[in-house]
């Protein structure tokens, strides 16, 4: 506060003026600071921001390649699935030789008690389906006559076909007189591999 | 300056005048200080909305990161492709892709013809689109001995495109000592919609990138 020399003759009114101007040229730096701090602040913002920016883009190109490897790499992973799962299915779909293995193993098992079989169906287990799926699997069929010398050798029958390891659930179905010699119908399960539909 | 100065001459005339001019100098510098701070305050996050982005940053960051990941990825599913190539080749390479009933008559009739057996009849029956391949029904009536029969239907796993024989019905000539023998078969072919259908027509599209490819090469 400047203090008013005794002396001095200037009008109130003048000294009033003055104080009030350089009131306002400090009010008036003062406003030039806080313009020049949001400047600042500004400027500082709006580089940062391009900063950031150009960091983006640049990210954004590193990670487009790399995206477009995992979209490659998992549709590969995709496809590759579904070719394994086929070429599988495929693969277990080769014909086999199951008849065989047990059309020989029930002759050699009779024929090993020292019979002959005169009739003889054989299927194997095979898919049921349904639509296109196959849906559930049909058990096998053994059926089979021999002729045997009496009744008491109808057992003989039975117990070969109970011994052979590809049949299951052998049983004796009839036992009849033909003539001279005694029918036995026996029936028992392939164990074999599933055909398909 | 002095202009300046005349605006407060009359300042004691109008002693309200200062008064206002520091509420009016003072209001504008409250105003000032407010958007300073407010402008700090502002968080400092990229406007990222503005650059319609292709993903969101932070999966770009995560993208980034695994590089290393999914280019070996990229590898592996690339050489297990052309592993599977071979292999797709070799599993259809025993099924024919369609079936053909006189072909297979053919191929049934001499391997009869070398096993020894008679082919009373032969008769094709329905096909089926199964869920792995395509499987053709037929039946045949063969008569020869027990050794000739068996080394049939041992013959037909083998044939070039082999068939199962699925069901038997025997009978035996004790006169003649030979068998009667009808036996159900299942001729598989690759058919229309089956995994194996698919599988020819990935070989073929794997077989026309390779025709395109070395035709681009010359």
């Amino acid at each position: 506060m400047r203090t008013i020399d005794p002396f001095d003759l200037t009008p109130l009114s003048i000294h009033r003026g003055q104080a009030a101007a350089a009131a306002l040229g400090r009010y008036v730096l003062a406003w030039i600071a806080l313009v020049g701090i949001i400047a600042g602040i500004c400027i500082f913002r709006w580089n940062d921001r391009q900063r950031q920016q150009i960091d983006v883009i640049e990210l954004m190109s590193q990670a487009i390649p790399i995206r477009d490897q995992r979209f490659e790499a998992l549709r590969l992973q995709r496809d590759n699935d579904l070719l394994r799962r086929c070429v599988d299915s495929v693969a277990t779909a080769r014909p086999q030789d199951s008849l065989l293995q047990c059309f020989a193993a029930i002759i050699e098992s009779t024929s090993v008690a020292g019979l002959r079989p005169t009739e003889l169906h054989l299927q194997l287990p095979h898919e049921v389906t349904s639509g296109d799926a196959a849906s559930n699997i049909s058990s096998g069929i053994v059926k089979l006559t021999v002729e045997v010398g009496g009744e008491t050798e109808s057992f003989r029958a039975h117990e070969s076909l109970t011994a052979e390891a590809r049949l299951g659930a052998a049983k004796t179905l009839t036992i009849s007189q033909v003539g001279q010699s005694t029918r036995v119908e026996l029936a028992a399960v392939p164990r074999a591999e599933v055909v398909l539909p | 300056m002095k202009r300046f100065r005349d605006l407060f001459d009359g300042v004691d005339e109008r002693p309200q005048t200062l008064a206002w001019l520091h509420l009016a100098c003072g209001a504008v510098c409250v105003l000032l200080v407010t958007t300073t701070v407010w402008l700090y305050r502002q968080p400092n996050a990229a406007p990222t909305n503005e650059l319609a982005l292709p993903m969101p940053v932070g999966e770009a960051v995560g993208l980034v990161a695994s590089a290393v990941k999914w280019q070996g990825e990229l590898t592996v599913q690339r050489e297990a492709k052309n592993n599977l190539k071979n292999e797709v080749a070799e599993a259809i390479k025993w099924l024919p892709r369609a079936h053909d009933w006189s072909t297979s008559m053919g191929d049934i009739q001499q391997l009869a013809d070398q096993c020894e057996v008679l082919i009373a009849a032969g008769k094709p029956g329905d096909h089926l689109s199964g869920s792995r391949i395509e499987t053709n029904h037929a039946t045949v009536q063969l008569e020869g001995s027990y050794h000739a029969v068996c080394r049939f239907l041992a013959g037909l796993t083998r044939l070039e495109r082999p068939i199962w024989a699925s069901e038997l019905t025997m009978r035996t000539n004790a006169a003649e000592e030979t068998l009667s023998v009808v036996a159900s078969l299942r001729i598989p072919a690759a058919g229309q919609r089956s995994p194996a259908a698919y599988l020819y027509e990935q070989r073929q599209r794997d077989s026309l990138v390779v025709a395109l490819g070395s035709e681009i090469d010359e």
